[in-house]
C-alpha cells in the first residue's frame, strides 16, 4: 500500500498541466534545419494555426521530472497490506502510567493515543495486547477505540500499583512478526530488549515523591504510645520538597517540611498516643505528577497490648516480667494469652485463648542442657548450675512445629491446632531480665508457631507496617534498550521509493539542464 | 597501428570506426576491381596497384600472392619478417580530397547521432589511407565559407598522419555561431588554387540553393578531374507549425510543417540535386549519393562499382592520372 509522509505535496500535480501552456509561449517551436531554401517557398501559417501549435515536446519530460520530485517531497512510502498485518502489542505496565503530564491526562490516556494512532497509520484495525502484569493472557484489543485503550492500559497500572505485575515481559516473537512495544522508559535499561519493529514511547514527566514506607508498633517504654517511622522518597532528578502530613482521623497530628535529594530517602520517626485508635494516614502535599503514591496508612487500632493471665504457680520473675513487658496487659477476665507453668496441662486452660506452657517450672525430673547447646560462657558451668531442661521421651507427643532445639532435644515447640506453645527450659534463676527477653522472644514468634492466631495477638506483636518499593515510584522516562532500531519509533520504510524516484528525476533533470546550456532554446530536428 | 592510432581519440571521434583490417581490405578490394581495367576511356594507360616505377618509397609486409621477387631480404633479415619492397608508381597522381565543414555537416538527428559529418569525415581519411597506400600525394582541404585548413601535400604515412590529424582536430562550423561572410556558407570553389594540377574528390552534402553545380564547374576546369561524394544530409522530420532555423545562416522561418508543405520541400530540394547530378553529367563528374549511416567502405565500393569507367575529360592539357574512385558520372 501507497503511503505519504506530506501528502500536502502532492497539491502540486494538480498544477502539471499548466506545464503545456508555458512550453507553447504564443509562437513555433524552433527547429534546427541543414538548409532553409527548400522551405522558401511554402506558406506561412496562419496565426490561428501558431494557437494551436504544438507545445514544445520537452513539456512531457518536464512534466515527469516535477511529477517525480513531488513524489519524493511527498515521502512515497511502501507497507504491507492491512488485511495481512498482525500486530502484537507489549505494554510494559508500570505505576507511572497512572502519572499525570502537563497538559492534564494521564499517561495511560497518552499511550492509548498513541497506539491508536500508530495501529490507524498502519491499517491496523485490532491488535493483541500483552501486559506485564498479572494479567498476562493476551487480550485483543480495538485499535480504533482509544478510550477503551486507555481504560485497558489503566486497569494494567493498576495491577502494577498492587505489586502484582510481572516485572519484565515475555520474550519478543521471533524476527518477522510485528511486535509492538508500548512502555514510557521508566525500567530504563531494563526494559526487555528485542527486535521490536515498533516502540512506542511517552511521557514527559519526571519529578515524584513518594511515601515508601509507614509503621507503627508500641512503645516498648510507656504503653500509652506508639512509636512510628516513615520514609519519604524522591524519585526525580531534581532536588524538591514536600509537606508531610499524618492525620488520624480527621486530626492532624503532624505536618513537617520535607527537603529530599534526587533519588534519596528521607526517614522521620514519631511518637503518637495510642488513645486515638483510628487509621494513622501519611500524606505528601502537595500532590505531584503520580498521585497514587502520596499517601500510605496504617491501622493504628490493632497495636493494643495483649490481655494475659500469668498462673500463680509461676515463678516471680516470669510474673515480673509479664507486668513489665507493654505488650501485655494482665486481665483475669477472658485472657487472650494464658501463661501456665506446670508439668501437666493446666485444667482451667481455656480453648479460646493461646497458652505459654512453661513445663519446666514445677516439673520433678530435669536434664542438665548439652554443653553444645549452651553459649560459650555458660559452657564451664558444672551440671548442677547448668541450665536444665525437660526430659522428653520419644513416645511422648512432640509433633509440634520446632521453634527452638534441636529434633532429638527439642527446647521450644509450638501446637498450632492446640494453639499452645510448650517451653521445655528451666527458666534462669534469679532476678536477671531473661524470663522478659525470653517472653518477649516468645511473643514474637508467636507469627510463625500460631498462623490461625486471634487478632488481638497480632495488635501485640506488632509491629504495623505499610511499605512500597521505590522503583514503583520512578517514573522519569529512560532510555529503551532495543537491538536493530534507534530513536522513538521506527517508520514504515519510505527509504527506497523516494530515494528511487528522486534518482531517476535527478537522472532526467541532468541530460535536461545539459542540453538547454549547450544547444539554447533551439533543437535538432 | 592504423588502428591503435585511429582508436586513440574520443569516444565521439569519426575515425575510431577505421580500422585497419578494412582499411586494408578495402584497399586490396579496391586494387582488383581496378586491376585490367582501363584507367582512361582510350584504354591507352592501366592501372596497376604493384608500383612498377624505380622510386623506393618503403616496405610493407610480406602477404600471400605477393610475387617473391619483390622480397628484400635483407631488411627481411633485419625486421625478422619477410618484407617486400614498395616502390612509388610514376603514374601516381596528385590529390586533393576537399571536405565540407560547414554547419549543415554537423547537424544531427536522433537517428544520426553526428550527422553527416562522421561519414564524411570516414570517407576523407579512408581514401587518404588507400591514395597513399599507392603512393599518391594527397591534400587535404577542409572548407566552410572559405579553406579552413589545408594540410602539406605529401605521400605515404606521414601525409596520412596529416590528414588523420586534421580529420581529429577540426569540427563542423557551430550553428549560428560562427556568421559566414558572404551568404555562401560552403564554398567549394574557394579550393580552386589547391585544385591546380590535382585530381579533387569533394565530399560534401551540396546544401546550397544551386546545388554547387557552378563551383563544381569552376573546380572542373582548374583541376585534372573532379568527382563528387555527396552525403546526404538527414530528413527534417518535423510536424505542426514551426520556426526553421538554418543551421549555417541563422536565418527563421516560421512554417506549418504539414505532410504537404514537407512534400514540397522535398521536391524542391529534390529538383536541385537533380540540377547537380544533370551538371556532373554534362562535366562527367562521377558522383555518388551516400546516406548518412551508410558505411563508409560500401560508400567507396559503392562509388567504384558505378563508376567503373571512369571519363574525365583532359583539364588543361594534362593527362588524368589512376584513380580509385574514377567511374562514370551518374
Amino acid at each position: 500500500m501507497i503511503t505519504f509522509a506530506a501528502p500536502w505535496w502532492l497539491l502540486g500535480l494538480g498544477l502539471l498541466p499548466l506545464l503545456r501552456p508555458l512550453h507553447r509561449r504564443g509562437q513555433a517551436s524552433p527547429a534546427l534545419v541543414p538548409a532553409l531554401f527548400p522551405w522558401i517557398t511554402t506558406q506561412a501559417p496562419e496565426a490561428a494555426a501558431l494557437q494551436d501549435a504544438r507545445p514544445d515536446p520537452r513539456w512531457r519530460r518536464r512534466a515527469l521530472i516535477a511529477a517525480l520530485l513531488l513524489l519524493a517531497l511527498a515521502g512515497i512510502g511502501w507497507r504491507p497490506p492491512a488485511d495481512s498485518l498482525q500486530v502484537r502489542v507489549e505494554l510494559e505496565a508500570t505505576p507511572s502510567l497512572l502519572a499525570v503530564e502537563p497538559d492534564g491526562r494521564s499517561r495511560a490516556a497518552h499511550a492509548a493515543v498513541a497506539l491508536h494512532t500508530a495501529l490507524a497509520n498502519a491499517h491496523a484495525p485490532s491488535a493483541t495486547l500483552f501486559a506485564s502484569g498479572a494479567d498476562r493472557a493476551p487480550s485483543p484489543v480495538d485499535g480504533l477505540d482509544s478510550a477503551a485503550l486507555a481504560a485497558r492500559f489503566t486497569r494494567a497500572a493498576d495491577a502494577a500499583v498492587a505489586g502484582t505485575a510481572s516485572p519484565a515481559l515475555p520474550p519478543p516473537l521471533p524476527h518477522g512478526v510485528r511486535t509492538w512495544l508500548v512502555t514510557d522508559g521508566t525500567r530504563g535499561s531494563d526494559a526487555a530488549p528485542g527486535d521490536y519493529s515498533r516502540i512506542i514511547t511517552f511521557g514527559e514527566s519526571t519529578e515524584n515523591f513518594g511515601i515508601a514506607a509507614l509503621a507503627l508498633r508500641l512503645d516498648p517504654r510507656d504503653a500509652s504510645l506508639l512509636q512510628g517511622t516513615v520514609q519519604i522518597h524522591n524519585a526525580g532528578t531534581h532536588h524538591g520538597e514536600r509537606a508531610l502530613v499524618l492525620t488520624q482521623g480527621q486530626r492532624t497530628l503532624a505536618e513537617w517540611r520535607v527537603s529530599v535529594a534526587a533519588s534519596a530517602t528521607e526517614v522521620r520517626h514519631f511518637d503518637i498516643p495510642r488513645a486515638g485508635g483510628a487509621r494513622l494516614l501519611a500524606r505528601l502535599k502537595p500532590a505531584d505528577a503520580l498521585a497514587v503514591d502520596d499517601q500510605l496508612e496504617v491501622a493504628a487500632e490493632a497495636l493494643q497490648p495483649l490481655a494475659a493471665q500469668i498462673a500463680p504457680e509461676c515463678p516471680d520473675t516470669l510474673r515480673a516480667a509479664v507486668a513489665a513487658s507493654p505488650r501485655l496487659e494482665s486481665s483475669e477476665a477472658a485472657p487472650a494469652l494464658m501463661i501456665v507453668c506446670a508439668e501437666r496441662p493446666s485444667p482451667e486452660a481455656s480453648s479460646s485463648a493461646v497458652s505459654l506452657w512453661f513445663r519446666a517450672a514445677s516439673a520433678q525430673s530435669l536434664q542438665p542442657l548439652p554443653r553444645a547447646l549452651l553459649p560459650a560462657p555458660l559452657q564451664g558451668l558444672d551440671s548442677a548450675t547448668r541450665p536444665r531442661t525437660v526430659a522428653i521421651v520419644p513416645a511422648e507427643d512432640h509433633a509440634g512445629v520446632l521453634l527452638a532445639g534441636t529434633r532429638r532435644l527439642p527446647l521450644v515447640l509450638g501446637y498450632p491446632g492446640e494453639r499452645r506453645i510448650d517451653v521445655l527450659i528451666e527458666l534462669p534463676r534469679g532476678t536477671g531480665g531473661a524470663p522478659a527477653l525470653l517472653l518477649d522472644w516468645l511473643l514474637d514468634r508467636l507469627p510463625a508457631a500460631l498462623p490461625q492466631q486471634p487478632s488481638p495477638v497480632r495488635g501485640a506483636i506488632g509491629p504495623v507496617a505499610a511499605r512500597r518499593a521505590t522503583a514503583q515510584m520512578r517514573i522519569a522516562p529512560g532510555p529503551v534498550a532495543q537491538s536493530g532500531t534507534t530513536g522513538r519509533e521506527r517508520p514504515p520504510s519510505r527509504t527506497v521509493p523516494a530515494a528511487l524516484a528522486l534518482a531517476v528525476a535527478l537522472a532526467l533533470l541532468v541530460p535536461e539542464l545539459t542540453r538547454t546550456g549547450v544547444r539554447g532554446p533551439s533543437r535538432s530536428i | 597501428m592504423v588502428r591503435r592510432r585511429l582508436s586513440s581519440g574520443a569516444d565521439e571521434d569519426p575515425l575510431v570506426a577505421l580500422d585497419s583490417v578494412r582499411l586494408q581490405r578495402l584497399s586490396l578490394l579496391t586494387s582488383g576491381l581496378l586491376a585490367g581495367r582501363p584507367q582512361h576511356a582510350d584504354g591507352t594507360l592501366r592501372h596497376g596497384w604493384i608500383a612498377s616505377g624505380q622510386d623506393f618509397i618503403d616496405h610493407r609486409p610480406y602477404t600471400p600472392g605477393d610475387d617473391p621477387r619483390g622480397i628484400d631480404w635483407r631488411a627481411s633479415a633485419r625486421r625478422r619478417e619477410p618484407v617486400v619492397r614498395r616502390y612509388r608508381d610514376e603514374r601516381a597522381g596528385e590529390w586533393l580530397l576537399a571536405l565540407d565543414r560547414s554547419a549543415s555537416m554537423g547537424i544531427s538527428t536522433r537517428q544520426t547521432q553526428h550527422g553527416a559529418w562522421s561519414l564524411a569525415v570516414q570517407l576523407a581519411a579512408a581514401t587518404a589511407f588507400v591514395l597513399t597506400q599507392q603512393g599518391h600525394r594527397v591534400v587535404l582541404a577542409l572548407f566552410s565559407h572559405t579553406v579552413d585548413a589545408a594540410t602539406e601535400p605529401g605521400r605515404g604515412a606521414e601525409a596520412r598522419r596529416g590528414v588523420y590529424r586534421l580529420l581529429r582536430n577540426w569540427r563542423p562550423v557551430a550553428p549560428m555561431r560562427e556568421r559566414p561572410v558572404s551568404p555562401d556558407t560552403s564554398c567549394p570553389e574557394r579550393c580552386a588554387p589547391l585544385a591546380q594540377g590535382r585530381r579533387v574528390l569533394l565530399i560534401s552534402d551540396c546544401l546550397r540553393p544551386d546545388g554547387m553545380a557552378p563551383a563544381l564547374a569552376l573546380l572542373a576546369r582548374a583541376a585534372a578531374g573532379v568527382e563528387l561524394l555527396r552525403v546526404a544530409a538527414p530528413a527534417a522530420q518535423l510536424g505542426g507549425a514551426i520556426r526553421l532555423v538554418d543551421a549555417e545562416t541563422g536565418y527563421q522561418l516560421t512554417v506549418s510543417s504539414d505532410e504537404a508543405t514537407a512534400q514540397r520541400a522535398r521536391a524542391r530540394l529534390d529538383a536541385v540535386f537533380e540540377t547537380l547530378a544533370s551538371r556532373c553529367r554534362e562535366l562527367r563528374i562521377p558522383a555518388t549519393v551516400a546516406a548518412p549511416d551508410a558505411a563508409w567502405d560500401q560508400v567507396i565500393l559503392s562509388h567504384l562499382l558505378r563508376h567503373p569507367h571512369a571519363t574525365v575529360p583532359r583539364q588543361g592539357g594534362q593527362q588524368p592520372e589512376g584513380s580509385p574512385l574514377q567511374g562514370s558520372s551518374s
